[in-house]
């Protein structure tokens, strides 16, 4: 009878122990790898660099070059040469077939059309939702009939044998990628469609357009600043971190980030603290909902001591240019936004910087 | 009703107590083809019946072959069999366990099979599948036996057993969120572990679940007198000559081998193992040599109705069949507690 209290105490506190001891561990690997980061974010400028003098790098843009394409999809024969029924199950490769002068039929856009920049919307008349990214819909696929799927590594790669049932189909890398990555998912997408000359003169005529707007960035007050995009909801805020679309751009364009390069997720789910921890000369959000998580902290303390908020610098952007439809048309978009940022919010905060010095 | 009252007069008075029990037995299974059927024919694509029956003739070389063939048969198929599991492992933990709380979730079983599931997913990305089975019948082993462990300790009252099953169970699902927060793994089979899902899932998954399940099927049949006479109590079911040590392992191992199975296919469906046998108990009684294949039945029509919804409901978006028995499973559960009270 003596033993019975004491295993229902040991028990518990053995499981507590394991948390403990598992929590402690863990953070100290944190500790560890955010000490190293520090060195390898000074070092972050010398890729771009060293990227400068490899032969395959166009205007700073690590390009894939024609035998890794065909070593990343080396069955090129199974699919169609003129896909006339394509359905791609991220945003983020629709910019790539558009580009192409391809009309997608379906698409998965979480059943809300809004979600889709007016760039795309302008040149698709008509298209079948397929339902939700997470769980799109196999039927509603399989019934558009397609002769191309392209789907997301990260959500579809479970379906993926389920699609290639229905239609040819491809995996390629969507959520959570780069600036860089997205230009080499294009040149991927140009190769299934047999179209990977028209697809690489688009590529160089954005690395163009993206050079010049680069070159004008430069002179502005930004590049001398840091400049954090973050997503906030009602569940929360999320930083999109240096490796993350939006956070890869910015670095593109010579715009520090406040956080430290080592990261390797995309997203960053963040608090008031760990957000004044970064604590950012510029803050861009983009909003999923009308009532946000992002809206409460305005009440707290902490929330006044953001440079950011100090400054006046913390600007609403579009999600779905900054977010959803990661392309290359939005990167364009999300460029000249950041010129018209820099220029008008520079004078307004020189203006209330002149006031306060009054 | 005439026509029934003679029939049943003609007979033994000894058999007029089942005969109704068959007769809402065959009632349960032409539902459980009816809702398989309508499975079949529903969906988010608009295929007349024709088409589909055309389809189901032609076999796999139909023009629409996909929606019919790969996707909406294995898929009721699998909901079958998932939901036959759950509703089969639940009837027998309480049989054994003489609570009518028991069940897959509530006993740990679900979220340790999640557990060690993902934790190998984690671990060894390229395992083959059916190492996700035999991770999933660990995990769910090694949950249930710490909760029996605690049980032995503490000898709780059911309504506190099933406490302790729930604090098991919400320590390692967030064991599951922390595997999933650390180590990025596909996002979808996160949704699928958490909630519970078919989607994406297809044949592969069949055929090892429907040997394991007509396996244990049987094996729960040839157990079921013995546990009926462990109904009566432990002491006289010695007396009556049934080995009770044994029985109780053997019934409690094919429970969670069962569960745990169905949940490396469709991740933790919740409360299908709670409200199957009820349902079960209600309509039949506590003979276990029907109600343990009622149970099944029962648990099949729930998660193939849930199924059904979850793909059709909002076409082409797509909920995880997991939500769907929540919110049926969660108000019965809550119900049962406040039913008895002085737990």
């Amino acid at each position: 009878m003596n033993q019975r209290p004491r295993l229902s105490i040991i028990l518990p506190l053995f499981v507590i122990a394991l948390i403990i001891i598992g929590g402690g561990i863990f953070i100290v690997n944190q500790k560890n790898k955010a000490a190293a980061s520090p060195l390898s974010n000074s070092a972050g400028n010398d890729t771009s660099q060293t990227a400068i003098t490899k032969p395959s790098v166009n205007n700073g843009v690590r390009l894939l070059t024609d035998q890794q394409i065909k070593e990343r999809l080396p069955n090129l024969e199974k699919y169609s040469n003129n896909p006339k029924r394509i359905v791609v199950m991220e945003n983020s490769f629709l910019g790539d077939v558009l580009a192409l002068g391809l009309k997608p039929v379906g698409i998965a856009d979480d059943d809300k059309p809004d979600s889709i920049i007016t760039e795309f919307t302008q040149q698709i008349s008509d298209y079948t939702s397929i339902g939700s990214r997470y769980q799109p819909s196999l039927e509603a696929i399989a019934d558009l009939k397609p002769d191309l799927i392209i789907a997301d590594e990260e959500r579809h790669t479970v379906i993926a044998e389920e699609l290639s049932r229905i239609a040819p189909s491809v995996v390629l890398k969507s959520r959570g990628e780069s600036y860089v990555e997205n230009i080499q998912t294009a040149q991927l997408v140009g190769h299934i469609v047999h179209q990977d000359q028209k697809m690489s003169q688009v590529i160089n005529v954005h690395l163009q357009t993206m050079r010049g707007l680069r070159s004008q960035l430069a002179k502005t007050r930004l590049a001398s600043q840091n400049v954090q995009f973050a997503i906030v909801s009602d569940k929360g805020m999320w930083l999109h971190g240096p490796s993350s679309y939006a956070g890869s751009l910015l670095s593109y364009l010579n715009i520090q980030s406040p956080i430290p390069k080592q990261m390797d997720v995309a997203y960053i789910a963040t608090s008031l603290e760990q957000l004044l921890a970064a604590d950012p000369d510029w803050l861009l959000i983009g909003r999923y909902n009308d009532h946000t998580l992002y809206d409460e902290w305005k009440s707290s303390p902490l929330f006044n001591q953001l440079t950011a908020v100090k400054k006046n610098q913390v600007i609403e952007v579009d999600p779905t240019y900054w977010a959803l439809n990661r392309s290359m048309q939005s990167a364009e978009h999300m460029a000249t936004e950041l010129l018209q940022i820099a220029k008008r919010k520079g004078g307004e905060s020189a203006s209330m910087s002149s006031e306060l010095s009054n | 009703m005439i026509t029934k009252t003679t029939s049943s007069s003609s007979r033994s008075n000894s058999l007029s107590g089942r005969k109704p029990a068959r007769r809402v037995l065959g009632l349960i299974i032409v539902m459980l083809l009816f809702l398989s059927v309508s499975s079949i024919f529903l969906g988010a694509s608009e295929l007349t019946m024709g088409q589909i029956w055309q389809n189901l003739y032609q076999g796999f070389s139909g023009e629409k072959d996909f929606i019919v063939w790969q996707h909406r048969l294995p898929r009721t198929i699998l909901a079958i069999l998932v939901g036959a599991s759950l509703g089969l492992s639940g009837s027998l933990v309480q049989g054994v366990i003489r609570n009518p709380l028991a069940s897959p979730d509530l006993m740990g079983i679900s979220a340790g099979a999640g557990f060690c599931a993902t934790l190998l997913l984690v671990m060894i990305p390229t395992a083959p599948t059916w190492w996700l089975s035999v991770a999933a019948s660990l995990g769910g082993l090694l949950a249930f036996c710490i909760i029996m462990l605690l049980a032995q300790v503490s000898q709780p009252t059911p309504a506190r057993l099933a406490l302790i099953g729930v604090a098991i169970s919400a320590f390692l699902a967030s064991g599951i969120n922390f595997l999933l927060v650390i180590y990025p793994v596909e996002i979808n089979t996160a949704m699928i572990w958490l909630t519970g899902s078919l989607w994406g899932r297809s044949w592969q998954h069949i055929p090892m679940l429907t040997v394991i399940f007509t396996v244990l099927m049987a094996v729960s049949m040839y157990l079921a007198w013995r546990l009926d006479v462990l109904g009566l109590g432990e002491q006289t079911a010695y007396h009556l000559g049934v080995s009770v040590k044994p029985l109780e392992f053997t019934t409690l191992l094919t429970a969670v081998v069962i569960a745990s199975l169905a949940v490396s296919v469709a991740g933790t469906v919740s409360f299908i193992g709670l409200l199957a046998p009820h349902i079960a108990r209600i309509l039949f009684g506590h003979q276990h040599r029907i109600l343990l294949p009622a149970s099944a039945l029962i648990g099949a029509i729930i998660l193939v109705t849930a199924d059904l919804l979850a793909r059709s409901l909002f076409a082409p978006i797509e909920l995880p069949a997991g939500v769907l028995t929540s919110v049926i499973g969660a108000p019965y559960f809550i119900f049962l507690l406040s039913r008895y009270r002085g737990w």
